[in-house]
């Protein structure tokens, strides 16, 4: 019998052991202990590096990235229930790098042409006022705001202390709002 | 300045609105003073339509099932090539090609000195008509010397 055969919804506590369950497997080589940590984190990994990247195909890249480096790095990690955090730290740093390369590329948005929606249109103006926000603020607001992270999380996955995440969120909102309301007064 | 500490105040509570329930006594402050100062009210505005002009354009993708075979497959590959059986026939190809390119290497520089092979009896002119063969038998038969 499968070892979560008899299992239905699990809670928290059932879901911290399935995973040191399926971490400790996957470190012996076992496939389905592999596909299920996939599956299990690609979801979150994804969502939160296309909005920090603000571009699906490229949050693809670095998520895989992120979940190969993992995997290879399995081996340091002290608490396998802490597995889903590693991961999630590495991603958010890869897409920190990825947003350092990308700060010279001077893509201009075009936001005049009328046939886009009203949602495209939403998005490809938060990707502008982003794109104008320094890294750490951008990656600071976006964790917070559309990731809802606590403070703390975005401490341990930004590597800073939480004084530091605090001050950056109020200066983010802050810019952040500057920026939308000088686009809006010029629209 | 009384006017102008109570709005840096505001837009200090404005920026923890969204991180922490407010106190009564904040909420209120909050609520009189964006009704008695018209900048902060335009603000208060702002700061709520730009957060949700943020959250509205919030991606949403989240991969697929096909993300998560490619990944695995990719995985797998990187775990054969740090495995021994991998790496085992190309190390011994390459000791091959090094053993093969040392040989080379002493044929050409001449270090190396073919020597002829010289065969006895029926063999001697098998299949080398033409080769000037050693001599093998000595001229005149040698002479014992009896040393006294």
């Amino acid at each position: 019998m499968p070892f979560f055969a008899a299992q239905s919804i699990p809670s928290p506590s059932d879901a911290a052991v399935f995973e040191m369950h399926w971490v400790s497997r996957c470190r012996l080589g076992d496939q389905d202990a592999l596909a299920n940590l996939i599956s299990k984190h690609r979801a979150r990994l994804i969502r939160t590096a296309s909005n920090l990247l603000r571009d699906p195909h490229e949050a693809e890249d670095v998520s895989q990235e992120a979940f190969i480096k993992a995997f290879r790095e399995i081996g340091k990690l002290r608490d396998d229930r802490a597995f889903g955090g590693f991961l999630y730290r590495i991603c958010v740093r890869l897409c920190m790098d990825r947003l350092r390369l990308k700060k010279f590329d001077t893509t201009e948005l075009d936001l005049t042409s009328t046939h886009q929606s009203d949602e495209i249109e939403d998005r490809l103006l938060v990707e502008k006022l982003l794109k104008c926000l320094p890294i750490e603020l951008r990656t600071t607001l976006v964790l917070r705001e559309l990731e809802q992270l606590s403070y703390e999380e975005i401490a341990l996955a930004m590597k800073v202390p939480v004084g530091t995440v605090r001050s950056r969120l109020h200066a983010a909102r802050i810019k952040f709002r500057t920026l939308w309301m000088s686009e809006e007064g010029e629209a | 300045m009384r006017q102008a500490k109570n709005c840096k105040k505001f837009e200090h509570l404005l920026c923890e609105v969204g991180d922490r329930d407010l106190t009564e006594l904040e909420e209120v402050f909050m609520a009189e003073h964006s009704k008695g100062c018209a900048s902060c009210g335009a603000v208060q505005n702002a700061q709520s339509s730009s957060l949700k002009l943020l959250k509205d354009g919030a991606l949403n993708h989240e991969g697929n099932e096909q993300f998560d075979l490619r990944l695995v497959r990719i995985i797998n590959i990187n775990r054969a090539r740090e495995s021994y059986a991998y790496w085992f026939p190309a190390v011994i190809s390459a000791g091959i090609a090094a053993i093969a390119a040392f040989a080379l290497m002493q044929i050409l520089s001449g270090t190396y000195v073919a020597r002829p092979i010289l065969f006895h009896g029926p063999q001697a002119n098998n299949g080398s008509q033409n080769k000037i063969q050693p001599k093998l038998v000595y001229p005149t038969q040698p002479k014992i010397i009896q040393v006294r």
